[in-house]
């Protein structure tokens, strides 16, 4: 897989590309869920969320060896509540181990989608600090390397 | 806007909303920055136009010479239709197999997959 995610990360740079659209949703099954991990692995939670996080600094330095001016869209967002710890290490890893250069967009799908007027949209993008720090363990990281954009439809 | 300057606040635009200029009057209104998501294919793009789907690449090792058409097109429609607009190759985090929609609750072990191989052990 970090060979298939160096190839990824090299067609987006070899074509002219800003960046990488990464998409967690999983369409039928919570996979982030610890429930789902810890049941079917029969690990803890502590070696489940460790390896979790092992495999995302592997994944952030194929990005970071491969394309490390790169722009990193997170759909449907950075951070979801707590019925998703998994995906939140994972987040955590993508900021601390991404190259300084590397910037991430929050792409807000599910409240974008809503949104029709300035004050929404600025509601939207308060809540992208006020929300997911409530799950990130590097804020002032989170601070620092991530901005706010806006999925419409 | 403010809104947009100060905070450097990007617009995404996915899906519909630049396939058939969803919610126009307010992408008008607010001086964003655009995004196309396109997933890599070995084929030609079809006459120039974007591909909105993930590219799901499985365990087995990819050849980025097969995508080499793919890339020349890409480079071919980079500066269209606005100097504003970028394009962002599209891929998914999860495992192979969890693209399928379904409103049934899959564990770890029941979820639909392509191959069982993906272990994150």
């Amino acid at each position: 897989m970090l060979h298939n995610t160096k190839v990824a990360a090299q067609l987006a740079r070899k074509s002219g590309m800003k960046g990488l659209l990464l998409d967690w949703e999983t369409y039928g099954g919570n996979i982030w869920s610890m429930e789902y991990l810890e049941e079917a692995a029969g690990r803890s939670l502590e070696k489940t969320r460790a390896q979790v996080r092992v495999r995302a600094r592997l994944f952030t330095q194929v990005l970071n060896e491969s394309f490390p001016e790169m722009t990193r869209i997170v759909i449907p967002q950075l951070y979801h509540h707590d019925t998703h710890l998994i995906w939140n290490d994972f987040c955590d890893e993508l900021i601390v181990t991404g190259n300084p250069r590397m910037r991430i967009i929050n792409g807000n799908e599910f409240g974008g989608y809503q949104a029709v007027s300035e004050n929404e949209f600025l509601k939207l993008y308060d809540a992208h600090y006020s929300e997911a720090l409530k799950y990130s363990s590097v804020p002032q990281k989170f601070r620092r390397k991530t901005v706010v954009g806006f999925g419409l439809e | 806007m403010e809104f947009t300057t100060r905070k450097e606040t990007h617009q995404l635009s996915s899906r519909r909303s630049l396939c058939d200029g969803g919610k126009p009057a307010l992408l008008q209104a607010l001086p964003f920055k655009g995004a196309v998501f396109l997933g890599a294919g070995k084929k030609r793009l079809d006459g120039g136009r974007t591909i909105i789907a993930n590219s799901v690449f499985g365990p087995d090792p990819i050849d980025a010479s097969e995508f080499s058409e793919f890339v020349e097109d890409i480079g071919r429609i980079q500066r269209k239709p606005s100097p504003l607009q970028h394009n962002f190759l599209r891929i998914n985090l999860t495992v192979p197999g969890t693209l399928k929609k379904s409103d049934k609750s899959y564990t770890w072990d029941t979820r639909p997959r392509g191959d069982d191989k993906v272990s994150m052990w």
